[in-house]
């Protein structure tokens, strides 16, 4: 995987023919030093748009024992960084329905005793239009629009599992 | 011709040697590693309240789920091997001190190896939730791992030249990604950030009632990104380009969720102040707020 943005020589030199060795030195420098970065601030829009993980943590005979969202907000201001996290991470976990399996599947197996299974849904809310906002048909936030979708059912492991 | 050819290399060649090996680089890299130092220390003291959550094994990214949802060949952390929940405190513990010695001016160089050192192994140690400031970072502890605690050495010439052409690269390549964006051509895309909960800090619901500013804002921003790399070396340009760049990661932090991001490119102008410009801030600052 080529490093993006942060150096732009690599791409170049493969380029010229002959210093494929040239690209993995700086591919391995790169990403050793953590320095594989785009900087892609708020590019190349803006609108992603806000995303939640609604998950319902059941017992062995499928009743509900525990649900939540994820990023929960721990702070409003200060310690907005809690929240940054959060909200990178549920991007993330977004992007494939199997990244948000993976993660967030066996940390709630673990931290939500006596769960046998775990319903995860992606929740998105797509930004209002500045022309609804003005025609006061919708407010930032308002969480009118609201795209729902089941992403995974799945048996916590290490456990038995049976027939959905 | 060959006489002028030569003369014209030597030039050149003279102006890359003053460059980056003569530059004035002691007051401003000092001001700038004791700045980094302080805001560095503050934001990840935060991070001590969810050490457990993101960085433990019994967190929500234990290293085996971290390696099968991302490719971490080649990405080295202490934290892989050192993963007790006594060494995660006692490593935030060290990274922490690390910063606070950058911003005390104490044994900085070795300080600064230390918070790269720990600071790499804790952002590849969760990659997923590392964003702009935790990356940003990265590059400018890296210099520091250069400068002199005077900061009078040929190293601090080059570290202050690296973190200003860091700088440029950022605002470069950030522009002009943002330019294959519509939403900047349309110039709706400071709506786009201000109308999204998780991002901004307040119901903005307000401002669709001026389009007209939103627009100006966000051209303004992207036009200022692309051309801050070229426009901040010419020396009548640079005050008014970096005062605008201080307008705008104040309106960026005041309004949405990012303080510390835009704390850390406000403090990065500070490598483009020259010594004179900084005693007369340092001057007035001292009088301001310290005057008998």
């Amino acid at each position: 995987m080529r490093p993006k943005g942060a150096l732009v020589g690599s791409g170049m030199a493969s380029g010229l023919g002959g210093a494929g060795w040239w690209d993995q030195f700086i591919e391995r420098y790169t990403r050793a030093l953590g320095m594989t970065v785009a900087w892609s601030f708020f590019a190349p829009d803006p609108g992603t748009p806000k995303v939640e993980l609604l998950w319902e943590a059941l017992d062995s005979e499928g009743k509900a024992l525990a649900e939540g969202v994820w990023p929960e907000d721990p702070e409003k201001f200060f310690f907005q960084d809690q929240n940054n996290k959060r909200s990178q991470l549920a991007r993330f976990m977004s992007q494939a329905d199997t990244q948000g399996e993976g993660i967030l599947l066996p940390y709630l197996c673990r931290s939500q005793a006596g769960a046998h299974s775990v319903n995860l849904s992606r929740a998105m809310e797509p930004v209002p239009s500045m022309v609804d906002v003005q025609a006061g048909r919708r407010r930032a936030g308002d969480g009118v629009v609201r795209h729902k979708a089941l992403i995974s059912h799945s048996f916590c492991p290490e456990k038995p599992t049976g027939a959905l | 011709m060959l006489q002028v050819g030569r003369k014209t290399l030597r030039t050149i060649w003279a102006t890359w040697e003053q460059f980056w090996f003569e530059a004035d680089a002691a007051v401003p890299i000092r001001a700038f590693r004791r700045s980094l130092g302080a805001l560095l220390f503050v934001f990840y003291s935060i991070r001590t309240l969810d050490l457990g959550l993101f960085y433990s094994e019994t967190g929500v990214m234990p290293v085996e789920v971290l390696r099968s949802v991302i490719d971490m060949d080649g990405r080295f952390s202490i934290l892989f091997w050192l993963n007790s929940s006594a060494s995660l405190w006692v490593l935030h513990a060290v990274f922490l001190l690390s910063l606070l010695a950058l911003a005390l001016g104490v044994r900085t160089r070795f300080a600064a190896w230390i918070a790269f050192f720990l600071h790499v192994s804790f952002m590849n140690r969760n990659l997923v939730i590392s964003y702009g400031i935790d990356q940003i970072s990265t590059f400018f502890l890296f210099a520091l791992c250069f400068s002199t605690p005077k900061g009078s050495s040929v190293f601090d010439s080059v570290a202050l030249r690296l973190i200003q052409i860091q700088v440029c690269i950022i605002y470069a390549y950030s522009g002009v990604e943002k330019m294959r964006g519509p939403s900047w051509w349309e110039g709706d895309a400071v709506w786009l950030a201000l109308a999204n909960p998780q991002v901004a800090r307040a119901d903005f619901s307000g401002l669709a009632q001026y389009p007209v500013l939103i627009a100006l804002l966000t051209w303004s921003s992207v036009l200022w990104e692309v051309y801050f790399p070229a426009l901040v070396w010419f020396k009548r340009l640079r005050l008014p380009v970096l005062a605008f760049g201080v307008m705008m990661h104040l309106g960026i932090g005041l309004t949405l969720r990012i303080p510390f991001f835009a704390l850390l490119m406000i403090v990065s102008y500070l490598a483009f102040l020259s010594t004179r410009e900084l005693r007369t801030a340092n001057n007035a600052l001292r009088q301001r707020f310290f005057r008998k």
